[in-house]
């Protein structure tokens, strides 16, 4: 039973590049599983590692960590291609991927890993491959925020004979450890102007509270954890395709007659939806009040726009997951990038107002799937090509750029911020008058039973605490 | 019913992409959620699109009162929950929205009650805004699943030159086999006295609630009026046990009338109107061998003439307010609904004057 892969035709003329350049090349696999088969968009190769960036991974283990200190002793300026097939770091592929699939929209994903290669430059091209593999998918799994539990879960390998071109294709499951994989089939196919493209923003308004004992997380920890509650909510929040409730099991494309063949083939347009995603109240009911003390408050207002992109024959649910997908990990991608540069102010009261920054979106040549990169205030637009050609392996010029779907926050949006949301200084609750001058910062989420009687809200709001 | 929502609909949020503002400093968070009950008025002919407005303009308003409601009663850390009641002070037509902290008990409350009948200059001797005193809505779940009030029901024609001198005020149909206890044939005193007990839970004069027939011959037996073994039998009780349980209980005090026979309760309208307009509580009527509790009457000063709204303890259906009305269990009778030469006592309880 093996996975049929269907694979854009451009990515032979990638392959040739490659075999041109004369060296061996580790890489991903960039697109979509389905159940019936999988697409891939293209292959991306994995840049040569610097030296000192590879030691930034805070997750290797702690033999690979030794090899690396063992490493530096032997230092060089700038990036360096391993010696050998059998020197290549998974974690540094693993890296690669987590920056790739910031770069991708919903939908698409590390799919696989590729090796391109003389046939006799290792033992152990296939062992290799899978090491990286299953590495590669482990460092992706802790961003998988919205697992299904229909999730397929077998991914790619090929190995590229770059005397002969013949591929040799592999899928694992990579959610057990003991599988020894099974063959598949690769096939060339024109599949890069049949995406659909699916369309949504979402409005985000967020308090987080950091508890007292989480005050020496890192910063971005503390981010993640409280945005968890929205995550969880996107997880029951159900979906409006082109305005309409349709059924999770139901084709997207319900158009009826026989597709266009053959001759058609140049008008193909490409299709494409708007989805509304309405969120459901999460289920964190308190049945008391309770009172905790917090080190701080952050607030994380603003709208972002998401896409992704789909093939085959998606259900509505497969659609409405994808958009999910997109959302949650443009947030999160947003607020790692801001947290990597970020400075954080030693005060122990002050307010700090950080941008995350502005999402672009670019459209891959030849097909109709766009990718997307984040840019700060301080950037230039040329930064943003020469990260896509780096990471991606993708050439791309400044035109192609999609740079006015979100704005980047001005001061008229702080300030509308900071005024509903003052926290008062120094105040002193005195709990028998009754006239203190406190502000509330309040959130409110709605489940109703009726209109008039019995609505239940979740309520979060400060009360500034003097030393009483 | 769900409220869901959309994620893409904007009215206050910003359109730029997303910022953070980070508030470092340590602060007191308080988790909490807040049970709204909001009561609007609409005019008739107000355009259906312009309620959520309306509606949404006074959850917020609760939301601000519910707010400074935690904020006047934390107590050394511990936070009540505020809760939304809905009262219309007698013979008014508005309605006040009140909130009390949960947990924090009527009789503690008292000085905040005290404000509110002087804001709202309502009358400083009688409890109007204790939680049992909350408006019940029509439709509401009465707990314990009694039917309140079944005589507002009852449409009928008044005799000629008459007046209508009614109970005022909620109180809870209690009668033979409920609470799964079959006291039929002997409990119908118990029964009203039960009702009776109901209508002072509902105007705020006690917090107990209605007596179990355990309870009620506790009580006698407590006082000495009856001996132990009193309790667990199915001995019948008169209207002067019902005011000594209605004393011993909760703390109210009654009046007896007596007629000598039956055919006399229909010269007794003066003295029942006038019960009934000052006191306004439902009366317990015994004499030959059943119980009754009279609600009302229809009496005309003119004529003379008099008919009695009855609420018929012997009843052994279930809660079913048609049946209730349609059988006459509660309903308009004439003076020869008595037993014409029996004596007849009647338990008039007495209003305390004490409290708010």
């Amino acid at each position: 039973m093996g996975r049929s892969i269907h694979a854009d035709e451009a990515i032979q003329n990638y392959i040739e590049e490659l075999i041109k350049s004369g060296q061996w090349n580790v890489g991903l696999i960039l697109g979509q599983v389905t159940k019936q088969r999988d697409y891939v968009l293209r292959l991306s190769r994995t840049p040569d590692p610097v030296e000192d960036e590879v030691s930034e991974e805070e997750e290797l283990p702690a033999e690979l960590l030794e090899e690396l200190v063992h490493k530096k002793k032997v230092k060089k300026k700038g990036p360096k291609k391993p010696k050998s097939l059998d020197d290549v770091n998974e974690g540094w592929v693993a890296t690669h991927a987590k920056q790739v699939l910031r770069m991708l929209p919903g939908g698409l994903d590390v799919i696989g890993v590729f090796i391109l290669s003389p046939p006799n430059i290792s033992q152990n091209v296939a062992t290799k491959l899978r090491q990286i593999l299953y590495q590669v998918h482990s460092s992706l799994n802790q961003y998988q925020i919205l697992n299904r539990d229909n999730d397929i879960t077998d991914r790619i390998t090929i190995h590229i004979d770059s005397l002969t071109r013949k591929i040799t294709c592999r899928t694992y499951d990579v959610q057990d450890n003991r599988s020894t994989g099974h063959p598949a089939e690769w096939k060339y196919q024109a599949i890069n102007d049949k995406w659909i493209q699916l369309n949504t923003s979402a409005f985000l308004d967020m308090k987080i509270a950091v508890p007292s004992n989480k005050k020496s997380s890192p910063l971005i920890k503390q981010i993640q954890i409280g945005l968890n509650p929205f995550f969880k909510s996107l997880t029951s929040s159900i979906g409006i395709i082109n305005g309409a409730i349709r059924e999770a099991s139901e084709p997207l494309d319900t158009s009826s007659g026989k597709k266009s063949r053959g001759r058609d083939k140049g008008l193909v347009v490409p299709q494409s939806y708007n989805i509304e995603i309405l969120t459901k109240q999460a289920d964190n009911k308190v049945s008391a009040p309770i009172l905790s003390k917090v080190s701080s408050l952050m607030v994380l207002r603003g709208q972002i726009v998401s896409r992704a992109f789909i093939q085959g024959k998606p259900t509505v649910g497969d659609a409405i997951h994808a958009v999910k997908v997109d959302l949650a990990r443009s947030l999160l991608s947003r607020c790692e990038l801001l947290c990597e540069d970020l400075a954080i102010t030693e005060q122990d009261k002050a307010v700090e107002l950080y941008n995350t920054p502005v999402r672009v979106f670019v459209i891959v040549p030849d097909s109709s799937v766009e990718i997307c990169d984040y840019i700060f205030q301080d950037e230039r637009t040329d930064e943003v090509i020469d990260r896509i050609k780096e990471l991606l392996d993708v050439n791309l010029t400044e035109e192609n750029l999609e740079l006015d779907l979100e704005r980047p926050a001005a001061e008229v949006d702080w300030i509308s911020t900071a005024s509903e949301h003052e926290i008062p200084t120094d105040m002193e609750v005195d709990t028998e008058t009754t006239n203190s001058n406190s502000n509330f910062v309040t959130y409110i989420g709605l489940a109703a039973s009726g209109i008039v009687a019995g609505l239940a809200m979740v309520y979060n709001f400060y009360i500034a605490g003097g030393d009483s | 019913m769900d409220v869901l929502q959309r994620l893409s609909n904007n009215n206050i949020i910003p359109t730029c992409a997303p910022f953070i503002q980070h508030n470092i400093g340590e602060e007191n968070c308080l988790m909490v959620d807040l049970p709204v009950d909001v009561l609007c008025f609409v005019p008739l002919d107000l355009p259906t699109k312009d309620i959520n407005q309306l509606i949404c303009d006074t959850i917020s308003r609760q939301i601000e009162a519910m707010g400074c409601n935690i904020r006047d009663n934390i107590d050394n850390g511990k936070v009540f929950l505020p809760e939304a009641f809905h009262f219309q002070p007698p013979e008014s037509d508005y309605f006040l929205s009140i909130i009390y902290p949960k947990d924090i008990a009527d009789d503690n409350l008292e000085s905040s009650r005290k404000k509110l009948h002087e804001v709202f200059c309502l009358p400083s001797n009688r409890p109007l805004l204790k939680r049992n005193n909350k408006y019940i809505f029509g439709g509401e779940e009465i707990p314990g699943g009694y039917l309140l009030n079944p005589h507002t029901q009852i449409n009928i024609q008044p005799l000629k030159d008459s007046k209508f001198y009614l109970v005022k005020g909620n109180y809870t149909y209690h009668h033979y086999m409920q609470d799964n206890f079959d006291d039929n044939k002997w409990g119908c005193a118990y029964r009203s006295l039960q009702t009776l007990c109901s209508w002072f839970r509902f105007q705020g004069y006690t917090e107990r609630p209605v007596p179990t027939h355990k309870e009620i011959q506790q009580a006698l037996v407590d006082i000495g009026d009856k001996d132990p073994k009193f309790i667990g039998s199915r001995k019948w009780i008169g209207s002067l046990e019902v005011s000594y349980c209605l004393d011993n209980l909760i703390g109210v005090t009654s009046k007896i009338l007596s007629v000598s026979a039956g055919a006399d309760l229909a010269n007794k309208g003066r003295e029942l109107a006038q019960h009934f307009s000052t006191q306004g509580t439902p009366v317990m009527i015994g004499g030959g061998v059943l119980a009754h509790t009279i609600l009302g009457i229809n009496f005309s000063e003119v004529t003379g003439d008099i008919r009695f709204l009855i609420l018929d303890p012997h009843y052994t259906g279930g809660e079913y307010i048609r049946e209730v009305l349609d059988k006459g269990w509660c309903g308009w009778k004439g003076p020869d609904f008595w037993d014409q030469t029996a004596m007849y006592n009647m338990c008039l309880p007495q209003i305390p004057s004490n409290a708010l």
